[in-house]
């Protein structure tokens, strides 16, 4: 039992930085990094590849776990840390490479695999490999990445379409929900932080008592030192790091959401960020 | 064969959903069905009876087609007191603001007593009892007979040609199986073909095996789907014509043999296929009949065609080459 998240939320932190790097790419903002446990070190990343590559299949974990595919690796040491939630597809995918374990942002509510729509990771009808699979940590940011992109979409389409999803658009997040046992929540996550498994208001944070705002979470050596992120993504300014933590409210010392934080929108088409 | 009394149509049974006794379709069954609809915001108006002629004119005319919800199953008004209640069109199709300007536009005079959301069922429900809780649970839906019943007796196969195309999956197989080095365990071995309805008939774009291999990445369904996904980005880099859009196999049909695994049934609704068709079922791993049936599921907001090949034929055949039993494999 760890009461301190400091370092998964430093690894989830990369996470963001890697879709918002995909996101200035013209792609879904869903990433991940993959870390050794053996190790500790981060060995691969992968991010939504679907519109370069024209394949609806190629998520940030396909890209991720394609580089493992001739070396000489044991999935069981690899955690993965991705923003959202992997889908029904990535989460079988996983569990048929005998993945060790997953931690998530946000839920996906469209196609979550591991919890939310089907818990793929976890049923005992599917054979071997099953794995735990952990949401809740940056969880507001997983989704206001996304709300950058779909803003982006709306804006940019030829006639302004009709509103998809209402909540685009609204500032609140939707309930804080844990689709894993309060057994798991206390494993992971520490006895005192038990108020929150059923709040639904208030987030994680990386020091129980303790706010923090993503500026707090990195710096650019550590998402310079990422493999292959500079060399496919393109270079990494610290201005970019800097538009990227203005995208985010920051959490209160009680999880509370800071909503009169103003917060910059990201702009595809000025190709920069905007108040 | 064996035809129901109901079908209008010889190669039809109804009871078990086969057509020409070779095509068996999978789907949730009743019992997996959920009686709990999956729900969809709708705009409904309060108005004067008399004016409700002008109010169904609006419907038919502005509010119909353009609404990417389908209200067919709908009853449109209902009695509120004195007022009509009538459904107008969903939210996903208009806003607030849009939709009481159409009304002023189009129905001048008309007296609107109340604008307001409520929840239907999204989809037509599947049993007369389901229709009639729904009715009394939701808002007055309508029962024009099972709509699988109609779906049956109205959808069209060549049937020569789907023999055809699945003799040409079971061809390549074959040829892999002699290719591969270690022909005895033919475990995980898989043939996955994709073709496109052009005009009326079915092209082949790519057809992909596994040999064998256990890893996640070989699996014949995605091997396939990368293959669709490569040669457009190669004609798109080697040709003037615009980029085309969406979503690459849309509509596409899939033919392969085994039922595919989680993974790759999953990849199959995010492309967005038209229909699968199948022969050897994969318990206890696959991702339809053997659990969760994807692509035959509400929530995931794709929905395919799924047929099972029963043909004698050509299940022996590939029973003769890969064997009956699928040992827990992911396909
Ligand atoms: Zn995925
Ligand atoms: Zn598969």
């Amino acid at each position: 039992m760890s009461s301190d998240l400091s370092g998964h939320f430093h690894d989830m932190a990369l996470s963001m930085f890697v879709a918002y790097k995909a996101l200035l790419f013209n792609e879904t903002p869903v990433a991940c990094i993959v870390k050794n446990t053996k190790t500790g070190e981060v060995t691969s990343i992968g991010y939504n590849y679907t519109n370069t590559s024209l394949n609806g299949t190629q998520h940030a974990e396909f890209i991720a776990m394609q580089r493992f595919k001739d070396q000489d690796v044991n999935y069981k040491d690899l955690v993965v840390y991705v923003t959202v939630e992997p889908c029904i597809m990535c989460a079988s995918f996983l569990r048929q490479l005998g993945i060790g374990k997953v931690y998530y942002g946000c839920g996906n509510d469209r196609f979550g695999g591991t919890g939310t729509v089907l818990s793929v990771h976890d049923d005992p009808n599917l054979g071997e490999g099953r794995y735990e699979s952990i949401g809740g940590i940056m969880r507001t940011e997983g989704i206001q990445l996304l709300r950058n992109f779909y803003i982006q979409e709306n804006e940019s389409a030829p006639q302004p379409k009709i509103k998809k999803n209402k909540e685009i658009e609204t500032k609140e997040f939707p309930r804080n929900e844990f689709k894993f046992s309060e057994d798991q929540f206390i494993e992971n996550y520490g006895k005192e932080r038990i108020p929150l498994y059923n709040d639904g208001v208030k987030e994680l944070t990386p020091v129980f008592g303790k706010g923090y705002s993503v500026h707090d979470l990195i710096d650019i050596s550590s998402v310079k030192a990422l493999p292959y992120l500079e060399q496919e993504l393109g270079e990494i300014t610290q201005d970019q790091l800097n538009e990227f933590c203005d995208l985010f409210f920051n959490i209160h010392d009680n999880g509370e959401i800071n909503y009169d934080k103003p917060i910059r929108k990201y702009n595809a088409k000025k190709r920069h960020l905007e108040e | 064969m064996k035809t129901s009394k109901n079908s209008e149509n010889e190669h039809v049974n109804l009871e078990q959903g086969i057509l020409y006794g070779v095509l068996k379709q999978i789907r949730a069954n009743e019992d997996q069905i959920s009686e709990k609809p999956t729900l969809v915001s709708v705009w409904y108006c309060d108005i004067n009876p008399k004016d409700t002629q002008k109010i169904v004119a609006l419907i038919r005319d502005h509010l119909t087609d353009p609404d990417p919800v389908s209200l067919t199953h709908i009853k449109r008004f209902m009695k509120v007191n004195e007022c009509i209640r009538s459904i107008l069109c969903s939210l996903e199709y208009i806003d607030e603001g849009k939709l009481i300007n159409l009304i002023h536009e189009h129905c001048p005079g008309v007296e609107i007593r109340s604008v307001g959301l409520i929840e239907v069922p999204r989809y037509a429900p599947q049993t007369k009892d389901i229709t009639q809780a729904w009715s009394s649970k939701y808002w007055p839906l309508a029962w024009k007979g099972n709509p699988n019943h109609q779906f049956l007796n109205t959808v069209e196969f060549d049937i020569s040609r789907e023999e055809e195309i699945v003799s040409t999956l079971l061809d390549e197989l074959e040829q892999c199986i002699k290719k591969s080095k270690d022909s005895s365990d033919c475990s995980g071995v898989s043939a996955t073909l994709i073709a496109e309805n052009i005009n009326d008939s079915i092209k082949l774009k790519t057809i992909h095996a596994n040999t064998g291999s256990k890893t996640p990445y070989d699996h014949s369904v995605m091997k396939a789907i990368s293959s669709i996904a490569n040669n457009e980005l190669h004609r798109r880099k080697h040709s003037s014509q615009e980029d085309g859009e969406g979503y690459l196999c849309h509509n596409m049909i899939v033919y392969t043999t085994h039922e595919p695994c989680v993974m790759c049934c999953m990849a199959l609704v995010h492309s967005r296929i038209g229909r699968l068709v199948y022969l050897q079922g994969t318990p206890p791993t696959g991702g339809l009949e053997s659990n969760y049936q994807l692509g035959d599921r509400d929530g995931l907001n794709w929905k395919f065609q799924i047929w099972k090949w029963i043909g004698q034929n050509e299940v022996h055949r590939l029973e003769s080459l890969v064997g009956k039993e699928s040992k827990a494999i992911n396909y």
